[in-house]
């Protein structure tokens, strides 16, 4: 099986609700995310270091495919004030946070040193189909 | 010259002005600080640091760098030519008269009269003589760069002179006269004289005069593009230090700068506990050091942003600063000639002392990370700075930045009026930044996105880092036409600072500030104003 680490789309950052659990691990620890979004370019998989949020549909279709390694948890979602003013109609889907915990190379979602998302290549397969066109994708290396 | 006699180095006529009487001076560093070195080398360990300087006096050819070895010859001719240089001959060249740094500064200390402290902050210059290279200090650890090169400025100020495809080290004997001056900052008229072009037959002062002219090239055209990045990035820096606590002076008397915390510093140590020998050449190394970081900050006062570059560069230089240091003043009072034999007579002497990949640093490197940086790092290794460990500004409209900070582990903060002042606000602060961005860009409204050099984030991420009125500050806003699809850009953007979050698990502020300048630098031509 194929593996591949995979750069997401950064369309926003931590939000004021954030609540990190431990500040002195690397990466730090967050026991309640809020990710604001300042733009979108559609992406169903999203980043802002070191969390990883999906929409709610991708998540289905990767938990339909049996992926491991992976976990779902609540996020909260908002839009900053220039967000709204350049996107007055645009809705943001549901998203959750996808937290990986299998170990990268072998099982579907796992995390490589300093915090890259390595996926396999038949989970890529299901992301790519729902759209993540502005995330960058290159090989994963197992050393 | 008898065969096999190495033909020693001569810059005492250098610039038309005798610096010391015949017999000729070598390059004897091998009594650094007053005492020679020999006898210091019999209670040192080998491969001390000091030892390697030892081993050089006296200098011969075959141990300089390759383009130096070039000039014996060159250098035996001319002296036939320069009739100051009649009386100069190698045979002479058997006293040798050490250099003595112990005053660098304009202040000779007193005679040694004790031992340094052991421990504290003293102790780490002087057992400067007993440090191995394989152990130095943390703060002299980053200074060589793994491929340092010799002096390469080519690509310093934002402005390649060499072509992209990768760096030239720009060395004497391949000299790389600049056919098209790419920018406005011309210093090879430094001193009112211009340097004429090189001619079929060149004398050896004619050479010489190449030289400097090369190095005017390569160096200086973007010195001052520098210079003015490394004051934007830095200025103010020297207010994040406060003197050691011993040191009780008046309030009046204390030191406002690095440079006088530094000088201070060793001062009252050295008065209340003598000094040994490696103390002396410490403490005249950062005198010297001290005077370079004031006439850099006096630069960025005046808006002389290539004394910014060349004064915290020679700040920065392990042990050839000072070599360096002030050659930007004097050329600004003195004559060219003058400039250029005492230029070139400090770089033979740097050179000399740094053979290529040795300890001395890629000055690109230096200017890369900017005076804050390095003097960070001084600081760092020095325990000079006393950084405060409280955030004085917080507003009571980001509770989540004190919720967040509860319970956690704090990292050391710096009290906000200490910080480096590149990014407060010139008026009063504000958190509605485009309200600020639009204020100061009125034609802009309306077809800008505004976007946060430094995210907003950075307050969640790293608390007490920056404050929200700097983040919010107008310096810190960029603005991206509408038409130029800026959420491609402001996506791209932000995969580059979260690409420096995964990288650096506690960033600096001087480090967030030049990953803001490589950016700015990439996305340059698509912000409104450019930055």
């Amino acid at each position: 099986m194929e593996y591949c680490v995979i750069k997401p789309e950064v369309a926003g950052g931590w939000g004021e609700h954030t609540v990190v659990s431990d500040r002195s691990a690397h990466p730090p620890v967050l026991s309640k995310l809020h990710y604001e979004f300042d733009g979108w370019l559609g992406d169903v998989l999203l980043t802002s270091f070191p969390v990883f949020i999906v929409t709610e549909s991708a998540k289905k279709k990767l938990e339909a495919m049996g992926a491991t390694g992976v976990k779902f948890d609540e996020v909260e979602v908002s839009t900053s004030e220039q967000f709204r003013d350049i996107y007055p109609e645009r809705k943001v889907p549901k998203f959750v946070w996808l937290k990986a915990d299998g170990k990268a190379g072998r099982d579907d979602f796992g995390i490589a040193p300093i915090c890259r998302l390595v996926v396999s290549k038949r989970a890529l397969d299901v992301l790519r189909s729902l759209g993540i066109s502005h995330a960058r994708v290159e090989e994963f290396i197992d050393t | 010259m008898p065969d096999g006699q190495e033909e020693q180095l001569d810059f005492s006529d250098i610039g038309g002005q005798r610096v010391a009487p015949p017999p000729v001076q070598e390059f004897d560093f091998s009594d650094l600080g007053g005492q020679r070195v020999g006898r210091v080398d019999a209670q040192q360990p080998s491969g001390g640091f000091f030892s390697g300087f030892g081993d050089l006096g006296p200098l011969s050819v075959q141990n300089h760098p390759g383009w130096l070895k070039e000039w014996p010859t060159t250098t035996a001719t001319a002296t036939s030519r320069q009739p100051q240089s009649a009386g100069v001959s190698a045979s002479e060249n058997q006293q040798t008269t050490p250099l003595d740094f112990s005053d660098i500064g304009g202040q000779r200390v007193g005679e040694a009269g004790g031992q340094l402290p052991s421990g504290g902050f003293f102790s780490d210059f002087g057992d400067m003589g007993a440090r191995a290279l394989q152990d130095p200090p943390d703060w002299l650890k980053q200074w060589p760069a793994p491929e340092t090169r010799l002096f390469d400025f080519s690509d310093i100020g934002g402005q390649r002179v060499t072509g992209p495809s990768g760096h030239t080290s720009i060395t004497p004997t391949q000299l790389q006269r600049q056919a098209t001056p790419a920018t406005s900052n011309d210093f090879s008229d430094i001193g009112g004289v211009r340097v004429n072009p090189p001619q079929p037959q060149k004398s050896t002062w004619e050479q010489l005069l190449d030289l400097n002219d090369a190095i005017d090239n390569a160096e200086m055209r973007t010195a001052a593009g520098a210079g003015k990045d490394i004051w934007e990035a830095a200025k103010g820096v020297g207010s994040l230090v406060k003197p050691p606590d011993f040191m009780l002076h008046p309030i009046d008397q204390r030191p406002k700068t690095l440079g006088e915390a530094i000088s201070q510093g060793l001062q009252a140590g050295a008065y209340t506990t003598g000094l040994t020998t490696v103390g002396r050449a410490a403490k005249g190394y950062y005198d010297a050091t001290r005077a370079n970081i004031d006439r850099a900050e006096q630069a960025g006062q005046q808006g002389d942003y290539t004394g910014v570059a060349i004064n915290s560069a020679a700040a920065g230089l392990p042990l050839v600063g000072p070599l360096i240091g002030g050659l930007y003043e004097d050329a600004q009072t003195n004559d060219l000639p003058t400039m250029a034999g005492k230029g070139i007579s400090r770089i033979g002497q740097a050179m000399s002392m740094a053979p290529e990949r040795s300890f001395i640093p890629n000055p690109v490197s230096l200017v890369t990370k900017g005076a804050g940086s390095a003097l960070s790092k001084v600081g760092d290794g020095a325990d000079v700075y006393h950084v405060a460990p409280r955030v004085t500004t917080t507003t009571s409209d980001v509770p989540s930045v004190s919720k967040i900070s509860e319970g956690t582990s704090p990292k050391p903060e710096i009290a906000s009026e200490q910080r480096p002042t590149m990014l407060q606000e010139k008026e009063a602060p504000s958190t509605n930044y485009r309200e600020t961005f639009f204020k100061a860009h009125p034609e802009l409204r309306g077809k800008v996105w505004v976007h946060h050099a430094i995210e907003q984030q950075v307050l969640r991420k790293f608390p007490g880092l920056f404050t929200e009125e700097e983040i919010h500050a107008l310096e810190n806003l960029r603005g991206i036409p509408k038409e130029l699809n800026p959420d491609l850009h402001l996506s791209q953007i932000r995969q580059k600072l979260n690409e420096f979050y995964e990288l650096n698990p506690n960033p600096t502020r001087e480090q967030f500030l030049q990953k803001v300048a490589e950016i700015d630098a990439q996305f340059r031509s698509k912000f409104k104003p450019p930055k």
